[in-house]
């Protein structure tokens, strides 16, 4: 979290020129690209990514890793990607209804301007400070103790300094794990800020509105974090799944 | 503001209920080894697309904002936060 803010702060210093990256913004979507009324397309879209979901799930080559948690009782136990997904959707659909959007990159960025203002100090990127900000602020402040309570009821607030599959492949080097979470988390704020969202605001937020801004953002965040990590992990790809197996990974152990 | 908190609160949750905060999970998606983040992000969006389609066609009046398309922004921020996202695991 402390990456994240840091990271807030660093794109309000820079502001004047990563705002200007791109010039002007242009508001367009697929159905006006496409002259199609946006509830066909965005049904289209809908059913195409539940397709899609349920047919990964059926080659996902750690699927095999995640048996044995029907053991466990509901609240201790890791549920599925369908009945998260639902609840992700349906949050995303109700913070719509709300006249908002969720967000956790601009969100982060309204509780920075909260911050500054208990300091007097207006930031550039957030010209004031206001009841829409302060919703925004509030989303991202709900969601670590709604992680928090959950960790709790699955007991898995304990967890290892290093995560086992990071010390399989870098060794059991505390500071270097702590020092790329920071770094990235920085990157990760001062990237979604500049380039219209994160994994929350332009791609599950992003993709269902069908702005063509949302999916430029997507792909390329996801084509530069995958090539990144395949650099990272070169030809030690197999770690990913033989640590799953050797470390019976789960999450009180990841 | 507190129905903010509410859908914050239910987002982290969900988020860390299905695994979706395990260093493994983040890493094996964006090296093709672990599928259930992905999945995760796919069945979240297909939701709220299908929300919106039945809205649209229905007239519920529920109207997503829309993000803005600009350019080179895109690629700069958007290799910058996938760097920072291979980095961080998160």
């Amino acid at each position: 979290m402390l990456g994240l803010l840091a990271g807030v702060y660093v794109y309000d210093v820079f502001f004047p020129v990563l705002s200007g990256l791109g010039g002007e913004q242009r508001f367009i979507t697929l159905p006006m690209v496409l002259k199609v009324r946006y509830g066909y397309l965005a049904i289209a879209l809908g059913v195409m990514f539940l397709g899609l979901s349920f047919f990964l799930h059926r080659i996902d080559p750690a699927r095999k890793f995640d048996g044995g948690r029907e053991k466990l009782p509901v609240l201790k136990r890791e549920w599925g990607w369908l009945p998260t997904g639902i609840i992700a959707g349906l949050m995303i659909f109700v913070t719509t209804a709300q006249g908002q959007y969720l967000s956790f990159s601009g969100s982060f960025l309204a509780l920075g301007a909260h911050i500054a203002s208990f300091f007097d100090w207006t930031m550039q990127s957030v010209p004031g400070v206001s009841d829409n900000t302060a919703w925004r602020a509030m989303l991202i402040l709900g969601v670590f103790p709604g992680a928090f309570v959950s960790s709790l009821l699955a007991s898995t607030i304990k967890q290892e300094k290093v995560t086992p599959l990071f010390r399989a492949a870098f060794g059991e080097r505390l500071i270097l794990r702590l020092a790329t979470i920071f770094i990235g988390s920085v990157l990760m704020i001062v990237g979604a800020l500049t380039g219209g969202g994160c994994t929350t605001g332009a791609f599950m937020s992003g993709w269902p509105t069908l702005s063509i801004g949302s999916f430029a953002m997507g792909m390329t965040f996801f084509g530069s974090a995958m090539l990144t990590a395949h650099i990272l992990y070169f030809r030690r790809y197999r770690l990913v799944l033989e640590v799953k197996e050797k470390e019976k990974l789960n999450l009180a152990n990841d | 503001m507190w129905i903010g908190f509410l859908i914050g609160a239910a987002f982290g949750f969900a988020l860390h209920r299905g695994g979706l905060v395990r260093y493994s999970r983040v890493m094996g998606t964006l090296l093709l080894r672990d599928l259930k983040p992905m999945n995760f992000m796919f069945s979240g969006l297909a939701v709220a697309a299908l929300l919106y389609g039945i809205s649209d066609l229905a007239e519920f009046g529920v109207v997503p904002k829309i993000n803005g398309y600009f350019g080179i922004g895109h690629l700069a921020g958007g290799v910058t936060f996938g760097v920072g996202m291979a980095l961080a695991g998160l």
